[in-house]
């Protein structure tokens, strides 16, 4: 009886489909594509293999990292990610250097050096660095958080896959670290003469560029667009099944 | 040993998922099927693009080392900092580590970046057959170390914006801060426009073994 009812409805959905008697042969280029991995330093193709928690796959030619396998990966970077999103607040709300020389105190935020430079007429490296220090990074954790939340439970938000792909466009714009250790160096630069210190939004900076470290190692992109579209599949399997 | 090229496949720049080319995408550019983004099998004027950029940066580096990139002005005196001008003052300061950090970022990584890429981009148009893993290598540090000459920008807001002592002492940005940033902005956008991937184009069929025109990936614990 089972059978039969199902040997039924798949006559009839295939009756519905019509002209879309291609659609099994596509499936099954569609699931060898996503068996295949090409390097993006090198082009080369390998056949994706399941590596041991903990391991990187690497291309046999050129030794590009392909992808990775971590364990609670989700979990792990949502919990840096909600931290980093955090302490990027802390770090934008207090002091991050101050100075005195001789009774004379000044202190600055870190969106300070982006004032320094538009109060000059230098609107254009201004608005520059106001991307590189402030918007992408924040762009890269917010988007994360908007995509690995959903992920987390299942389900899917509108513009998952144009938000990733523009955190990855833009990974090498973001340059938080880099802001750190020019405050570093400004610190050098100034300590012999002037008295300098390191305010709470410093030391909250710095935690953060840590964060950010940690959390490009808990789960590469390749295994994020893997839930991505696994999340899609499922999506378009159940209204599929909605329609039929 | 295939490219994905080579077995008529291409593989998306942003996600990695891989479409199969058809008659049809030869007049208009596939879409991937993941993330919709616009697919080319090697990056489109990948040599020229990364030629303009690297000539705009050579030429944005005259201005970033004529003109100061900053201004001290203590007591009344405005005196005019250069990039080298900046370094030899940490030198004199003895503060050795910071000066060399300064030193390698503002001069050493833009020079090494316009040999580097110019080296790269006449071995791709030469079609040089040797050392492919080691040019690869070359092109991952241009990559990487690329962004870090932004060091110097900040460092110059930075001390702009923290320096404003009315009278005593104040600093400000000059205009070769401008062409520095362009320069360093210029050089990333170069090494991004090269694909690396036309380092290995013309790599000989050699190693196709017959068995499976797949590679299977090397493993590596960390």
């Amino acid at each position: 009886m089972a059978t039969d009812r199902n040997a039924s409805a798949g006559t009839a959905a295939s009756a519905a489909a019509g002209s879309q008697h291609a659609a099994p042969e596509r499936q099954i280029v569609q699931s060898v594509l996503s068996s295949l991995v090409a390097c993006h330093e090198c082009d080369l193709l390998h056949e994706k293999i399941e590596i041991e928690v903990g391991a990187e796959a690497r291309c046999v030619r050129c030794n590009a990292g392909l992808y990775t396998r971590k364990k609670n990966s989700i979990d792990r970077a949502l919990a840096v990610g909600l931290a980093a999103l955090i302490l990027f607040v802390v770090a934008n709300s207090f002091p991050f250097l101050q100075i005195s020389v001789s009774g004379n105190s000044q202190s600055m935020s870190i969106i300070s050096a982006v004032y320094a430079l538009t109060g000059e007429g230098m609107w254009i490296l201004a608005a520059v660095c106001f991307g590189f220090i402030l918007l992408f990074p924040l762009f890269r954790m917010a988007g994360l958080l908007y995509i690995l939340l959903p992920l987390r439970f299942n389900r899917r938000l509108p513009g998952m896959e144009l938000i990733f792909r523009w955190i990855v466009y833009l990974s090498p714009w973001s340059m938080m670290e880099i802001y750190l250790f020019g405050a570093i160096v400004a610190l050098v630069k100034l300590a012999a003469m002037a008295n300098i210190d390191p305010g709470y939004s410093f030391w909250a900076f710095a935690v953060l560029n840590i964060l950010t470290v940690v959390s490009v190692q808990m789960i590469d992109n390749h295994s994020l667009w893997e839930l991505i579209s696994e999340a899609r599949e499922r999506d378009e399997t159940l209204s599929a099944g909605v329609t039929t | 040993m295939k490219t994905a090229a080579q077995c008529g496949l291409v593989a998306c720049p942003a996600c990695g998922s891989i479409t199969r080319l058809t008659v049809d995408h030869f007049n208009s550019p596939p879409e991937c099927q993941l993330c919709f983004a616009t697919l080319h099998s090697r990056k489109p004027m990948s040599i020229q693009r990364s030629w303009a950029w690297l000539t705009a940066g050579m030429l944005a580096y005259v201005p970033a080392n004529v003109y100061p990139i900053m201004y001290t002005i203590v007591l009344g005196n405005a005196e005019p900092n250069t990039i080298i001008g900046g370094f030899l003052v940490l030198w004199e300061l003895k503060s050795y580590p910071v000066a060399v950090v300064v030193f390698i970022a503002s001069v050493v990584v833009p020079v090494l970046k316009f040999i580097a890429v110019s080296y790269l981009l006449i071995s791709i148009q030469r079609r040089y057959r040797h050392s492919r893993y080691e040019r690869t290598r070359l092109f991952r540090l241009t990559e990487f170390i690329g962004r870090w000459s932004m060091i110097d920008v900040f460092v110059v807001a930075i001390l702009a914006a923290l320096v404003q002592l009315g009278s005593v002492a104040q600093i400000e940005p000059g205009p070769g801060v401008t062409a520095f940033g362009a320069t360093v902005i210029f050089t990333m956008l170069s090494a991004l426009a090269l694909d690396p991937r036309l380092l290995w184009d013309n790599e000989s069929e050699r190693a196709v073994t017959g068995v499976s025109p797949v590679t299977r990936v090397a493993e590596r614990t960390l």
